[in-house]
């Protein structure tokens, strides 16, 4: 119990899950809340001379789960892992953090929405220009920008992150700008600066500086990037290598829609029960990258007339060449999602049967290679 | 595209050389790797099953030896091979097993051949699985080196299944492909609304519409027509058909010339946000302030209803002097449709020559409305507010008071032609707002505050003719006002309230 005291004071605001045998438990505030949310029994254990503890768990199997729903209903979930051989340890197993879940940094399969990114947003508050970052951890993709905070509300309205990192003192400016129903994370001050962030980049990145990113100039932007970094290293999530490049996300190539716009438009989530929205009419995607990128296409329509002009010639050509539709899409459906599968190898979870998919997906590209080579139209 | 495409051969080859064709789902289970490719894990894997043929051996021999014809070979994780026999062959155990474990009607029993082989069994399982492991994570690690290209596949697969979706759904629901180019103007012909049409019962048809803007002929289009004829649709549509072309899908029309459109605006007269516990009205107006200072020429901005938050007369002179304002704009001039009821706005047309008037018609028969969905021009007289209640199935005694109603507010209103004076005044006002407005944005002071300024300006000149309309030159009114506004709620208990309500009650009883 001492142990479990030790660690769960690291983690303050997390919900700790303790591995005993083969059970992960919780015990106090922690059991009744899980008990609460995973409908699972509740029971005391006595805890020294005379007091009780709450107490609630279930077999390690049962992780994948439970988890999710832990972290779906909003919490963080620190998971603690026996860290030796029990049968070799004297006394106490040694035990520790070996991961924490929150909702903006998951790769479980289910926690997260194959048709929909997750991202994880940082945001550094400025007195006239706001940074703001977005990871997908379990995409890899990762953008910066910087700007107006309508701007910003903006870009929260489209990418809608599942959790916010914020200066400490700047929650409840947070609020009030950008409303109440996100899940918010703080970091001290220290963590909101531009030295300590931007080594943080350019050592994940191992480059000397961010200008081959085209994000030298957003230092706002490069600061709330950072934060979500030292995030990830908080929270045990060291191999990241599939983050492999930040892009900018530049305010003057999309169209603008404002959010009462997105919203009266009913363009991917619509308030009334029955109503479709475009999202639904639209997507017949194959694979769920094409579906989370059309969703990014439908909040993000181009303002240019050249790559415009480009994607309709594409789609003429498709219409007219249906041998070649047909190929394209046979082909994609075989391939899965493999931008997710290829973070997992990144990270170390993947198991063999996904290996075995990826190998699939990318048997499946050499046909679509071949096709679009071959095809008269230049940008295919 | 097709360069950018990376198969990646030999990491393909490699998976399918090492991997077992029908792996587990867990690494940790074992059998994930090929055999034959690696000797050691081979050996070790020969061993196990060498070792599993042995044990079958010892059986045969044991049956052999001492007859128990029932006699098995049995595994558990608490003491590992053991043989069992049966309670009728119970006799028969030679002297040199031991027993385990007693069973309802068997008996469990070890030997030192058997512990011996047990360890040897088990040994190279551990061993295997070990090994299988490592073989495994190098496996993986030898396929992280190509994350890089496998992303960008992705990337490229991601964009080639939309354009492919793109081209289905053009095929399939009959969408024709825009004409982009760089003017300001938009001009679509049998425009359709993408979600709409799909949503109609099955056998009716929706009903397309040309819909054109042009900063220059016609910037702003009022639109008039009854409650539920299809403003709303025909506002969003206009939206979506630019957004679908922008995103570089093809469009819901039967032909349509876009000019690239930076921004979209649309507000919605707000009515049933009442959860979000904010005046409603007072989000309305926070939006649409936001579009006033944001606008350019390449904007298209939708209003629906803008201002029936609040009164008749507030609701008129604020969308009058919104569109007004964009009509007026120093710089920019934005392409605008304007969905309003009320059809004074109507008037605005004859004051300002790029605002236009449509309405969508509807058919009236026998005292009863038929929506024919089809945008015509010119204005409209009727707001059917009333037959749409009678569709709703409105009692008839209700109804036909709200004609009566209607009949008379309509006679003072032209009787008077006070509407008309207000207005004046009204445009005289903003006109000078405007003029203010510009100012402002000469000197390029905060826009935004202007703007607030300006609307709740109009506001308390509007709200001076709102007062005027309800107020009644009767005395017993004039006595109970005074009577509510001497009163402070603050010290008023729920008594003295009730009290009080009998009491004006009185009042208007003795009256």
């Amino acid at each position: 119990m001492r142990q479990y005291n030790a660690i769960k004071s690291k983690y303050p605001d997390a919900l700790l899950l303790f591995r005993v045998g083969d059970f992960y438990e919780t015990f106090g505030q922690d059991a009744i809340l899980t008990s609460k949310l995973l409908d699972i029994v509740l029971t005391r254990r006595a805890n020294g001379a005379a007091t009780y503890i709450e107490l609630a768990g279930f077999p390690y199997h049962a992780l994948d789960t439970y988890l999710p729903r832990l972290v779906k209903a909003g919490q963080r979930v620190a998971i603690c892992d026996q860290l030796e051989d029990p049968k070799l340890a004297k006394k106490i197993v040694k035990r520790g953090v070996t991961e924490l879940v929150t909702p903006g940094v998951s790769y479980n399969d289910k926690v997260l929405d194959t048709r929909e990114n997750n991202f994880l947003a940082g945001i550094h508050l400025g007195e006239k220009i706001t940074g703001i970052a977005f990871l997908d951890v379990s995409t890899g993709e990762f953008y910066l920008s910087q700007g107006s905070v309508e701007y910003i509300d903006k870009l929260i309205q489209t990418f809608r992150p599942s959790e916010v990192l914020l200066q400490k003192n700047m929650q409840a400016h947070f609020r009030t700008l950008f409303g109440e129903k996100f899940y918010i994370n703080t970091f001290d001050d220290w963590v909101f600066t531009i030295d300590f962030t931007q080594d943080l980049l350019q050592k994940h990145f191992g480059t000397t500086s961010l200008k081959g990113f085209g994000v030298d100039d957003l230092p706002q932007g490069i600061i709330a990037a950072g934060a979500i970094l030292h995030y990830l290293a908080e929270t045990q999530h060291d191999r990241v290598q599939h983050i492999c490049k930040i892009s900018r996300l530049e305010e003057d190539r999309y169209v603008w829609l404002d959010k009462f716009t997105v919203r009266n438009l009913e363009l991917v989530s619509t308030p009334n029960e029955h109503a479709a929205t475009l999202l639904q009419v639209m997507d017949h995607t194959i694979s769920p990258m094409g579906s989370r990128l059309l969703k990014k296409w439908i909040l993000l329509p181009l303002k240019e007339k050249a790559p415009i002009v480009e994607r309709h010639q594409v789609v003429g050509h498709l219409m007219t060449h249906t041998d070649l539709a047909d190929l394209l899409s046979q082909q994609i459906r075989l391939m899965g999602d493999m931008e997710r599968l290829i973070s997992k190898v990144a990270v170390g979870r993947i198991s063999p049967r996904e290996i075995l998919q990826v190998k699939r997906a990318l048997e499946a590209v050499e046909p679509v290679k071949k096709a679009c080579l071959s095809s008269d139209l230049p940008f295919l | 595209m097709g360069e950018q495409l990376n198969a990646c051969p030999l990491i393909t080859q490699k998976i399918g050389l090492e991997l077992n064709p029908d792996p587990p789902a867990l690494a940790a289970k074992g059998n994930v790797m090929h055999d034959g490719v690696f000797p050691e894990l081979d050996e070790l894997r020969n061993l196990m099953h060498r070792g599993k043929d042995y044990l079958v051996q010892i059986q045969q021999r044991e049956i052999a030896r001492t007859g128990i014809s029932s006699l098995k070979i049995g595994y558990n994780n608490v003491f590992g091979y053991y043989l069992e026999v049966t309670n009728t062959h119970k006799d028969k155990v030679p002297a040199d097993w031991m027993r385990k474990q007693t069973l309802v009607n068997s008996e469990r029993y070890i030997t030192e051949e058997l512990k011996e082989y047990e360890e040897k069994i088990l040994g190279a399982e551990e061993k295997s699985l070990e090994l299988e492991l490592q073989l495994f994570e190098a496996l993986v690690a030898s396929l992280a080196e190509y994350i890089e290209p496998v992303q960008l596949n992705a990337k490229l697969i991601a964009r080639l299944d939309c354009l492919l979706t793109f081209s289905m759904i053009a095929r399939k629901y009959h969408y024709v492909m825009p004409e982009m180019d760089d003017s300001y103007q938009l001009d679509i012909h049998g425009g359709r609304h993408a979600v709409i049409e799909h949503q109609l019962p099955p056998g009716e048809r929706y009903i397309p519409n040309d819909v054109m803007l042009d900063p220059e002929t016609q910037q702003i289009i009022i639109l008039t027509g009854p409650n539920m004829s299809g403003k709303s649709a025909l506002l969003r549509q206009t939206a979506l058909i630019v957004l679908m072309a922008q995103m570089g899908s093809f469009v819901p029309a039967d032909a349509a010339r876009i000019g690239v459109v930076d921004k979209i605006f649309t507000r919605v007269g707000a009515s049933d946000n009442i959860s979000s516990g904010e005046s409603t009205f007072m989000v309305e107006m926070n939006e649409t302030a936001s579009i006033l200072n944001n606008v350019s020429n390449r904007s298209l901005i939708l209003l629906d209803e803008i201002g029936r938050g609040t009164s008749t007369y507030d609701g008129i002179s604020i969308a009058w002097a919104i569109a007004e304002f964009l009509h007026e704009h120093p710089l920019f001039h934005p392409k605008i449709l304007f969905a309003t009821h009320y059809h004074e706005l109507n008037e605005m047309a004859t004051r300002y020559p790029r605002i236009k008037n449509y309405h969508i018609s509807i058919k009236e028969i026998n005292n009863r409305i038929i929506f024919l969905r089809k945008l015509e021009e010119g204005g409209s007289e009727h707001s059917f507010g009333i037959h749409v209640a009678k569709m709703a199935g409105m009692p008839p005694s209700v109804l036909e008071r709200a004609e009566e109603m209607l009949r008379v507010l309509e006679a003072k209103a032209v009787g008077g032609r006070r509407l008309t004076v207000d207005e004046k005044q009204l445009a005289v006002g903003s006109r000078q707002l405007a003029g203010k407005e510009k100012a402002r944005a000469g000197g390029s002071l905060s826009r935004g505050d202007s703007t607030k300024g300006g609307t709740t300006r109009e506001k308390q000149e509007a709200g001076g003719y709102q007062l005027s309309f309800i107020q009644l030159n009767d005395p017993l009114l004039e006595q109970i006002r005074d009577e509510i506004l001497k009163t402070d709620i603050n010290t008023l208990t729920p008594v003295e309230a009730l009290m009080k309500l009998n009491e004006i009650k009185k009042m208007l009883g003795e009256g």
